[in-house]
């Protein structure tokens, strides 16, 4: 028979379980990777992933000594990493960034849960500060494989010339048909993703909406005059803003726990991707703002105090008159 | 009918039996379960205990006064079975005090004491007389506060309250008693309300129910048509409650009713002009006015997930492990737990009597989640009913800053355990909590 102390019921979800359904969440943009890049794809997603899993247990033993679970959330930050990366790089560059992002952007502040900044964004900004990887020659997905389009061909053209560039179908961009990120701009499925998540309770459909709404409000703010401006959808996609909005800002480590400040971060970052968007590489908008964020998310945390029961103010009450006594006539009637 | 409630707390959705059936509240029959033998603790209440007035040997039956009270703040013991006294000893309760307890050895005759016969015309009793009776009958507070009635009844009477509260929101999971008694003993708690609301001199009697029982409104509202012309004075009222945790409790209700937030230690009778009695209490108190019974037994809740659950009439001072031995599935629980699942003690040991206050025996099979640090969720912010930061004041303990969290407010902690509930890493935010919580508002008396 065993001790413990109150309550002695616990609610079904716990830290390995979400872990483990964001996991999930992340099969959908790995699908759309694989479709469009081929093997390649799953060897980058598997050996970021088993990098940084491997990297994250070395440290934990040779520091914290803790050693009694497997840390599914090692997994899922290299599978980011991987799915914000061009399909064409180097295995070598990956090592590199996987290796930093466990040992610098997670280890060293103390493993799962105490991170300063999202591991996977801070891992990616390193390949990309050391290697500048958006001026490799972009891989062109293939397209060639994406049997949907002669099914949808008739309405294709006319949304293609409407939105006016050189990708033929809406569905494509939808599926994550645009050169720069292996997954990270599978749009359609990185919703399906987020549903999940919001299904089982792990995040708040409240920030994702904030975060593609002001995004989709200020993209179309600026250039909604201009002819030659690509479509809402194809941004959406090429600036990996909903992968951001589904796994990055309700990231629970790194965003404010208090969830008005964590709405209001949400809605910054909208702002800021349709901004360095449109302003820069599409790679910066992607990194930058949840980067920011997260540098915020102390001093949010410092600030946020949620309110007191009773404030510890006495309460003087009436018996029969005054404001209280009213109230207790409200009650009896 | 508008449902009240307070904000914040959580929504127990499988919360009516650990097998998620919702028909075990329902059946009608209670299991009367007649003891070999019981054991009856001196303190089963807030205040001084009572003092054994049987010796060893002596022939004692049903109704009959075991302990005498012994103070203003006290309450009188009484035995439920007939037999012989063949103990009188010390014995440890669940909360460290210690105390007399006498044991009683069943001779299963059911002796009645000759002091107990059915009064002719109980609505006539002067309240004088109700509070010499509740005074007699050692009732307490059956919800687990376990306040002496009869002083509370007084303290309602000198603060002039105007509205007596009718407590029937058990909202602990798997807790049931008070359904039972809500939809199958209707009558007899509305007396015992009435008889109470007599003495505390109130205007209004409100019946808080909560909305995931699906009692039948109209029913309730058919026994107030009813007691209506019993009462003339009185107006019986019905308040639904939303079925969150913790709704439960006082300050709680007091929230969800008035929209006034009673910091510790305030008392609901002198600021809103209220006080509040548990469903049970009510029960106990119809008992005596109306049968001259005093408090010797109550409905416990019997469940877990390695049983169907139930309700069980028992004597007060039934050891536990009497009751395992006729329960299904009992051998192969982890945890014997006293009270709720959620607010219970953990039994290291079987063989402790059922006291005044228990609501409950919880069998718990399930292991314990997994441990893992803190991932920064904010869920145990989104539960705490009292506005606390737990993950926050549970930091601060682990390194010991205990200025800093008695500024964080943790005198507040009404200690519900809707925390560590909610916790997915598995941290036992309301233990540490709880405890800086009760040696804060010491604190601050002393």
């Amino acid at each position: 028979m065993t001790l413990r102390p109150a309550p002695h019921i616990h609610r079904k979800m716990s830290s390995p379980s979400i872990y483990l359904h964001v996991l999930v969440a992340l099969i959908p943009p790995c699908v759309a990777a694989v479709f469009f890049y081929g093997i390649r794809a799953i060897v980058i997603i598997l050996w970021s992933a088993l990098l940084f899993l491997v990297s994250d247990r070395i440290i934990s033993v040779l520091i914290h000594k803790d050693t009694h679970y497997y840390d599914i959330s090692s997994i899922i930050s290299g599978i980011m990493i991987a799915l914000m990366l061009p399909a064409n790089i180097s295995m070598l560059h990956v090592f590199v960034g996987v290796i930093f992002a466990s040992v610098f952007a997670k280890q060293v502040y103390g493993g799962a849960g105490t991170n300063l900044f999202n591991p996977a964004l801070i891992g990616r900004a390193f390949i990309e500060v050391i290697y500048r990887v958006r001026d490799y020659d972009v891989v062109m997905p293939g397209k060639e494989r994406w049997v949907l389009n002669t099914l949808l061909s008739a309405s294709s053209e006319n949304l293609s010339a409407q939105t006016g560039t050189h990708f033929s179908d809406l569905t494509e961009w939808m599926m994550g048909s645009v050169p720069g990120f292996m997954g990270a701009s599978a749009v359609l499925l990185i919703f399906f993703g987020g549903v999940y998540l919001m299904l089982y309770g792990v995040i708040r459909p409240h920030e994702p909406m904030a975060v593609i709404l002001a995004f989709s409000i200020v993209y179309i703010g600026v250039t909604g005059g201009r002819t030659e401006s690509v479509g809402l959808i194809h941004a959406l996609a090429e600036s990996g803003v909903v992968f951001v909005a589904v796994f990055a800002v309700n990231d629970y480590a790194t965003s404010p726990i208090d969830t008005r400040f964590r709405f209001i971060a949400a809605l910054l970052i909208g702002i800021f991707t349709a901004v360095i968007y449109l302003l820069v590489q599409p790679i910066f908008s992607l990194l930058l703002p949840v980067l920011l964020m997260n540098l915020m998310t102390p001093i949010a945390d410092f600030y946020s105090r949620s309110k007191l029961f009773a404030q510890g103010k006495e309460v003087r009450g009436h018996k029969m008159t005054g404001e209280n006594g009213a109230r207790a006539e409200e009650v009896g009637q | 009918m508008k449902k009240l409630s307070f904000k914040k707390g959580w929504f127990p959705m499988d919360g009516l039996a650990f097998n998620g059936k919702l028909d075990f509240p329902r059946e009608p029959v209670l299991e009367v379960f007649s003891p070999r033998e019981i054991l009856l603790p001196m303190l089963q209440h807030v205040g001084s205990p009572a003092e054994p007035v049987v010796k060893i040997g002596e022939k004692v039956e049903v109704g009959q006064m075991i302990g005498r009270a012994s103070g203003p703040l006290s309450a009188p013991v009484h035995t439920g079975i007939s037999g012989t006294v063949t103990g009188i000893k010390s014995f440890e309760l669940l909360n460290r005090k210690h105390c007399l307890a006498v044991e009683i050895t069943n001779d299963h005759k059911k002796t009645i004491h000759n002091s107990i016969r059915r009064r002719e015309n109980p609505e006539q009793l002067t309240p004088a007389n109700i509070s010499k009776l509740i005074e007699f009958s050692g009732i307490v507070g059956m919800g687990g506060e376990g306040y002496p009635s009869a002083a509370k009844c007084k303290r309602a009477y000198q603060d002039g309250v105007s509205t007596l509260i009718v407590n029937a929101c058990q909202s602990e999971p798997y807790l049931s008693g008070d359904i039972h008694l809500m939809r199958e003993q209707l009558d007899r708690v509305i007396r015992g309300a009435g008889a109470l609301s007599g003495f505390c001199k109130v205007k209004n009697v409100v019946f808080c129910v909560m909305d995931k029982w699906l009692i039948e409104l109209e029913a309730i509202q058919d026994a107030f048509k009813r007691f209506q012309k019993i009462y003339p004075d009185r107006k019986f009222i019905v308040r639904v409650m939303r079925s969150r945790f913790p709704q439960g409790y006082e300050r709680l209700l007091i929230k969800a009713l008035y929209g006034i937030e009673l910091p510790a230690g305030q008392r609901p009778e002198n600021t809103v002009g209220a006080v509040v009695f548990n469903v049970s209490t009510c029960a106990a108190v119809a008992d005596m006015v109306e049968k001259n019974m005093p408090l010797v037994q109550r409905i416990i809740s019997i469940s877990g997930d390695t049983m169907q659950g139930h309700n069980m009439l028992v004597p007060i001072g039934t050891y536990v492990d009497d009751i395992l031995a006729r329960v299904p599935g009992a051998s192969s629980a982890n945890r014997i737990v006293m009270g709720g699942a959620i607010t219970g003690v953990c039994l290291e040991d079987t063989h402790v009597p059922i006291i005044k206050t228990t609501q409950g025996l919880a069998l718990v099979r399930k292991s314990d989640p997994p441990k893992t640090p803190c991932v920064h969720c904010g869920a145990c912010i989104d539960a705490c009913p009292v506005g606390l930061q737990p993950y926050l004041c549970h930091r601060l303990l682990e390194v010991g800053d205990i200025k800093a969290v008695e500024q964080l407010g943790v005198a507040e902690c009404i200690s519900c355990g809707a925390c560590s509930f909610v916790c997915p890493a598995g941290k036992e935010l309301a233990f540490a909590i709880a405890r800086a919580g009760h040696r804060s508002r010491r604190k601050e008396r002393s």
